[in-house]
């Protein structure tokens, strides 16, 4: 069977419920009508992974300034994203894709077999859930932010 | 918007007509800029007048939270020479009293230019600290001497 590729722009982001960092459980639903930035990542505790998520954290304000909402997946347990989110004191929600293991992730074509984990990723959907924009990373290479904002300010753009 | 070329208003260590341009990204309480120091010392060395060094601000304060200080304290400087001064003891941990400091900081000038390195580097592809372009594309590969080295032999190679 051909693997699924990462699902492109113009696809309708596939619809989610995860537990999520605050004990709560979210859907990618409760946030359609405003921009969502989906940061798929391989684990916490790693240090690629350590210096995007604070790159993210650092620069969240850039995406407030579009009304964004960041949310981030790996198939980490919730306990530890939990922790994981509190050392870090990160401002946005870290999603577990855990049980079914990588089940979003492979919705989403970011999903990596051979380690067992979410490949490094990043998705922007529009208001009315359309992704506007998706990007695969190498394993190793932190991608920045660059073209979350971007896809950001197409939408801005697009919208006014 | 990202900002690649070279500007009468950044600190730049060589000539601004170098043939490589090496610009970093940094913070000084990050412990791998420091190591970076050394690599960046021996490359200056090796390269002499092809290479030019440019510094910018990129402080995560996220996780270091003097970093933002620290940079309004080195672009509080009176002129270059102080600047660079200032830097060589920021890389190296030298204390800086908590009384300058905070007298930098309330600069709200200062403060401004810290900001624009910050925005202007993260939709340049800032990924994290310390954070190098060469000749305007971001070098994703290992941040040691070796490596370093052979990348900027291989730029120089291909301009002849």
């Amino acid at each position: 069977m051909q693997k699924k590729g990462i699902l492109k722009a113009g696809k309708i982001a596939p619809h989610f419920t995860l537990p999520s960092s605050d004990g709560s459980r979210l859907s990618l639903k409760k946030f359609f009508g405003k921009p969502i930035i989906l940061v798929f990542y391989p684990a916490d505790w790693s240090r690629v992974c350590g210096s995007q998520l604070a790159l993210y954290n650092e620069v969240f304000p850039e995406f407030q300034k579009y009304n964004a909402q960041l949310l981030a997946i790996s198939v980490d347990g919730p306990n530890s994203h939990a922790e994981y989110a509190k050392q870090n004191g990160l401002k946005f929600p870290l999603l577990s894709d855990f049980e079914p293991k990588g089940e979003v992730a492979k919705k989403y074509g970011v999903y990596s077999s051979k380690g067992g984990v979410t490949e490094r990723a990043l998705f922007v959907i529009a208001n009315d859930g359309r992704i506007v924009w998706s990007y695969r990373s190498p394993m190793g290479v932190n991608p920045g932010a660059d073209g979350i904002l971007k896809a950001l300010e197409s939408i801005d753009k697009k919208g006014k | 918007m990202p900002k690649f070329k070279i500007e009468t208003t950044d600190h730049l260590r060589g000539k601004i007509q170098a043939p490589v341009i090496l610009l970093e990204y940094g913070d000084y309480q990050c412990e791998f800029c420091k190591s970076a120091e050394v690599v960046i010392q021996n490359l200056r060395q090796s390269f002499g007048s092809k290479l030019a060094f440019v510094f910018r601000n990129f402080p995560i304060t996220s996780k270091h939270p003097k970093a933002f200080g620290l940079a309004c304290f080195a672009e509080s400087s009176k002129n270059e020479k102080e600047f660079w001064k200032r830097y060589d003891a920021l890389m190296s941990s030298v204390k800086i009293s908590a009384k300058e400091i905070n007298a930098a900081a309330k600069n709200s000038k200062i403060r401004r230019k810290i900001d624009i390195d910050i925005s202007t580097g993260v939709r340049s592809g800032v990924n994290g600290t310390p954070c190098f372009f060469i000749n305007g594309r971001r070098y994703d590969g290992e941040q040691n001497y070796t490596a370093m080295f052979e990348y900027i032999q291989k730029k120089l190679e291909t301009r002849k």
